[in-house]
């Protein structure tokens, strides 16, 4: 191979600087543009952390919340199947009227209106006391059960003073139906 | 006020000879000699080492400030005047001493490096003092110095050597006698009169007299030839030897700039503005350089500190924001609904009992209710037996009065055949939550024989 001259090899020299200093812009810009990426990546992804962070904190407080009104009604969603709800509220509602002192005088039970999110309404009559009937509309809503008064009636007994009877309505509501309502606008969004 | 003294080094005195250079420094005094060319500048050689010689004797860190060097210069080339300029206003002296230059010395005031001392003012009159040599000699000596890492000031030997002899107004000189060269310089009525320079080898006794008139004569000099011409002289004339303090390195002149700067006497100052040479500059730069380069490196990795941030947290980050995003839809899919559905619930739940208390707590004695229907919209329908109408008039005033519901209104109200009696319809209804008052029921029930018992549900 032929030995350059000094020409040859300053033109050499200046064309190897030359595309040293293009790469080196070239690939310098290129990451510069790599690393302001990553760094916008990264601040994005430290402001949606600590908006989370924050919202694990209320997320506490809400649960802390949850919790205290499933003991207030003595509920625990896990165990409310649709099928076995209604019973269990009728079932629970006449021991309600018997450990009231009140006489369960008759219960009927028919469907809900799925449009309220009701699984069921039970009317029923009783009789007894005034304060066995103040206990028992207290009562109602702290069976266990999704349990709404709808509507309550107290007649005075005229044959009997210091009877009372009452009728009421309750409605049963559905707590599945209930969280797949809740559950479709999120799937909605997602 | 701050005190930026640790930035200022002690002041040095330098006496400039034609063949030797003596410095006083606190760490000591040096002497050295020096080399001239033809043109009476200091050789390359001789310049160097000088520059170095001196820059030891500095002792100064590079941060801290140029040492002042006070610089007395000998008597060669230098030309003295005294003038006498009319009395002027200080913003015109510089105008009127500059055209007094150029009158009367052979160079105009560009070429020469020159001061002025004011001798006697009145009134009228001002006389003052010139000095002024060639620029050039003035700033190659600044010039070395400068890279020596001095601040020069110069001012003459002559001058300098005066301070020491006893101001009076009598007419006297001093003798400085070197090896080379006898510097003169005569005063009169204290003020410099002349200044002469001969070389030593020629001096004698009557050379002496022949020069001056004086009658005092001071004399200095390093080496015995001043003592031994004090001798010659002490017969004819008043001789007095000056006594140089310190030994050896030291000298007349460097005495007295000691003596006038503790006092803070007046020098008369020759103007000289030293140059910045490059090698000054290359040898700040160069005992930077460590620091520079650490700043350097410091303010890089400054700058790649958040694109080194973003690329090895990331995963770390990228690692949190997951676990938090499991715990959202944990959250969402369980406990969300959960607590919609409780609130709901809540809401849903209507204030029977809150109702029929404050029926209760508004009956009358005597009233007899017979019967009550409440929905959960709040609608409320009551039959009730009174004995008059004042009664049903009372019920209802208070349910108004109780806040807590709207829309009373007696539906019915019609006498009963027999006793005095009559049935009434009502409807009213609840107030919203939130428009009406929270009920507080009363724990005990009062005595029996009450008309209305408080916190008991109504007779029925």
């Amino acid at each position: 191979m032929r030995t350059l001259n000094d020409r040859e090899k300053r033109t050499v020299r200046y064309g190897a600087i030359g595309v040293a200093i293009y790469l080196a812009l070239f690939g310098g810009v290129r990451m510069l543009k790599f690393l302001n990426q990553r760094r916008a990546d990264y601040a994005q992804a430290v402001t949606e952390t600590n908006l989370l962070r924050s919202g694990v904190r209320s997320d506490t407080d809400k649960a802390a919340l949850v919790k205290k009104m499933m003991d207030d009604f003595q509920i625990d969603p896990a165990t409310l199947s649709t099928n076995s709800v209604v019973a269990g509220a009728s079932a629970a509602i006449q021991k309600a009227i018997m450990g009231s002192g009140m006489g369960l005088t008759s219960i009927r039970e028919s469907p809900g209106r799925s449009s309220h999110k009701e699984i069921a309404t039970i009317q029923f009559q009783s009789a007894g006391p005034v304060p066995g009937m103040v206990s028992l509309i207290h009562r109602l809503p702290l069976l266990g059960y999704p349990i709404v008064i709808d509507s309550v009636q107290i007649t005075a007994d005229p044959m009997q003073p210091g009877v009372v009877k009452l009728m009421a309505t309750v409605f049963v509501l559905d707590y599945q139906q209930w969280i797949n309502e809740w559950k479709k606008p999120e799937a909605s969004h997602a | 006020m701050r005190d930026f003294s640790y930035l200022r080094t002690p002041t040095v005195f330098i006496d400039i000879g034609p063949s030797v250079l003596r410095c006083s420094a606190p760490g000591g005094a040096v002497e050295l000699p020096l080399e001239r060319g033809a043109d009476g500048k200091l050789t390359p050689g001789c310049r160097k080492q000088i520059v170095a010689a001196l820059a030891k004797t500095a002792d100064r860190k590079s941060w801290q400030l140029k040492t002042k060097a006070v610089c007395a210069l000998n008597a060669s080339g230098v030309l003295l005047r005294n003038v006498t300029l009319p009395a002027v206003a200080k913003e015109e002296l510089p105008a009127v001493l500059h055209l007094q230059m150029e009158r009367e010395f052979p160079l105009g005031p560009e070429q020469l490096a020159w001061g002025w001392n004011e001798v006697s003012s009145n009134g009228v009159k001002r006389e003052v003092l010139l000095a002024a040599v060639r620029k050039e000699t003035v700033e190659d000596y600044a010039a070395a110095l400068a890279e020596a890492g001095f601040q020069p000031e110069f001012t003459l030997a002559g001058l300098a050597r005066n301070y020491l002899c006893p101001l009076g107004k009598d007419d006297y000189a001093i003798l400085e006698v070197g090896a080379e060269q006898t510097e003169l310089i005569s005063f009169e009525n204290g003020a410099p009169a002349s200044l002469r320079l001969f070389p030593t080898k020629t001096l004698t006794g009557e050379v002496i007299l022949k020069k001056t008139a004086v009658r005092i004569l001071y004399v200095s000099g390093t080496d015995g030839a001043a003592a031994k011409l004090v001798e010659q002289l002490g017969t004819t004339l008043d001789c007095r030897l000056l006594v140089i303090p310190g030994g050896a390195g030291e000298s007349a002149a460097l005495a007295g700039l000691k003596k006038a700067t503790a006092e803070k006497q007046p020098l008369l100052l020759l103007g000289v503005q030293p140059k910045m040479t490059k090698a000054v500059w290359n040898i700040s730069l160069g005992a930077h350089r460590q620091n520079l380069t650490k700043a350097a490196i410091l303010l890089v990795i400054l700058m790649l500190f958040p694109f080194a941030e973003s690329l090895l947290l990331k995963p770390v980050v990228g690692w949190k924001l997951a676990a938090f995003k499991r715990h959202k839809l944990q959250f969402d899919s369980v406990v969300a609904p959960e607590l919609n559905f409780f609130l709901n619930l809540k809401q849903s739940q209507p204030p029977y009992l809150d109702a029929l208390y404050v029926l209760a707590k508004a009956s009358p004695p005597g009233m007899h209710i017979s019967s009550v229907t409440l929905d959960q919209l709040g609608d409320i329908a009551l039959k009730l037996e009174v004995q008059n109408a004042q009664q049903t008039m009372e019920f209802r005033g208070k349910l108004i009065d109780s806040g807590f519901f709207s829309n009373v209104s007696l539906e019915e109200q019609t006498p009963v055949p027999g006793p005095p009696k009559l049935n009434v319809r009502m409807s009213l209804r609840w107030k919203p939550a939130g428009q009406r008052p929270l009920i507080k029921m009363d724990p005990e029930p009062v005595a029996d024989g009450a008309a209305t018992p408080i916190g008991a549900p109504p007779k029925m």
